[in-house]
């Protein structure tokens, strides 16, 4: 041993004894307290399930083996897509406004979408102006140009705004989830396998895709882009059962890659912060 | 389960990282916060351990260089208010001499030499919480140390004697 081995061994000795030597009895229980109480006191189920040993009496293991993991995930993702496309019902622009850039978009939706009006994000706000028109009419008619009730008139724009963020952030998390759902996906591909919980996780992502590519969110050409190619990959894999064949699956793994949907999933997903 | 596999390692890297009770427990518990927070980001089971180690050396080093930059504002005003005081610090010894010339390491060699000559981590443990390669986790251990051994030099003949 060298002189310079003998001296970082020494060095390592002692400061493994000396430097910000951490206590012998660590402050677990105030921890977890200070922990549960970070993140709602377990409201999302989490804070109940990741806890130390003596709570986990009747709980649900994050990833134990009585409700799988990707559940919380559609459903959360199902939460958070409605809850976006009911403040855009709530705080979106008025019908006639809404309805406008809708007549200018060829509906080449393909066979495998609702049709648009059944689902129209505006259709509630149109029946409002309807009553409205009624009411002022006294006799059924189409619906004046009244853009909204007053109180609408007034704040138009912080609407469309808030409307605008709400589809933004529904879609950001969707797409999100699409891309840890594709890389799960294509992890058991290369593999082989086809976990069935992934067939699941990709029906719910797929009622998702639809519903976002008939909300205001799918506006965005390359968002629109994205989220029917997104939708073809889901709809082919939502169909793969452990018997396909391996052509089936080499489709897929085409349509991934050439389409480079995940590529373009990474792209469009916003960076977090740390 | 997943908290008390972990805690006790996370706390420790945060104390050693820190130096403070207080401080380790706040990074500690932010770790869990955030892990929790983004349980949905996380798929792969067998890595979580890794996982919560890459949050948990984020979490201390921000927080330890909001707490620098507080810190050091902090005593260039003390300083200011005691101009003409004279310094009668004695000579350090050893032990201080030593946590001195760790705390002025760079920190990416601080961070590297506690993980790894402190707290047992392997290369490719840190090198996953780091977001580096095992090669450059090597390399900033062995300059972290040769920085050790010139800081500590007049120690040197006592030591390998």
């Amino acid at each position: 041993m060298s002189d310079e081995d003998r001296m970082d061994a020494l060095l390592r000795q002692l400061a493994a004894d000396e430097y910000n030597r951490p206590p012998e009895i660590i402050p677990r229980e105030q921890m977890w307290e200070a922990v549960r109480q970070g993140i709602g006191n377990g409201e999302s189920g989490i804070g109940e399930t990741a806890g130390t040993g003596n709570r986990e009496q009747g709980s649900v293991l994050p990833f134990g083996r009585r409700v799988p993991r990707w559940v919380y995930l559609a459903v959360a993702a199902a939460l958070l897509l409605a809850l976006g496309i009911q403040v855009g019902r709530l705080l979106g622009p008025s019908p006639t406004q809404q309805l406008a850039p809708r007549t200018t978009q060829p509906d080449s939706l393909g066979p495998t979408r609702v049709a648009p009006e059944s689902v129209s994000i505006g259709n509630p706000r149109r029946n409002v102006a309807g009553i409205d028109s009624r009411s002022d009419d006294g006799a059924k008619g189409p619906p004046k140009q009244k853009g909204g009730g007053p109180e609408r008139q007034s704040t138009p724009d912080a609407g469309n705004d808030i409307s605008a963020r709400a589809y933004s952030v529904a879609a950001a998390q969707h797409l999100t989830e699409a891309e840890a759902m594709l890389t799960a996906f294509k992890g058991d591909l290369s593999q082989g396998r086809m976990d069935a919980e992934i067939s699941a996780w990709g029906k719910d992502l797929l009622s998702n895709t639809r519903l976002l590519l008939d909300s205001p969110a799918a506006r965005d050409p390359a968002r629109r882009k994205l989220l029917q190619d997104l939708e073809l990959v889901l709809v082919q894999i939502v169909q793969l059962s452990p018997k396909s064949s391996a052509r089936d699956r080499d489709l897929i793994k085409g349509a991934l890659t050439d389409d480079q949907v995940l590529t373009r999933l990474r792209t469009a997903i916003p960076v977090k912060g740390t | 389960m997943l908290y008390d596999q972990h805690v006790d390692r996370v706390y420790r890297l945060a104390f050693r990282l820190a130096g403070e009770d207080e401080l380790a427990r706040d990074f500690t518990q932010e770790t869990f916060i955030r892990a929790f927070q983004r349980l949905k980001d996380f798929r792969s089971e067998s890595s979580f351990g890794t996982w919560i180690h890459t949050i948990a050396t984020s979490v201390s080093l921000n927080g330890l260089r909001k707490v620098k930059k507080f810190r050091t504002r902090e005593s260039s005003l003390d300083e200011a208010m005691t101009v003409g005081a004279v310094n009668r610090r004695a000579e350090p010894d050893l032990k201080e001499r030593l946590k001195q010339a760790i705390d002025n390491l760079p920190e990416g060699y601080r961070t590297v030499f506690v993980m790894h000559d402190m707290e047992g981590y392997t290369h490719e443990e840190i090198a996953a919480a780091l977001g580096v390669q095992p090669g450059t986790s090597k390399a900033q251990l062995f300059r972290a140390r040769a920085k050790l051994r010139e800081a500590l030099a007049d120690f040197a003949g006592e030591w390998v004697s």
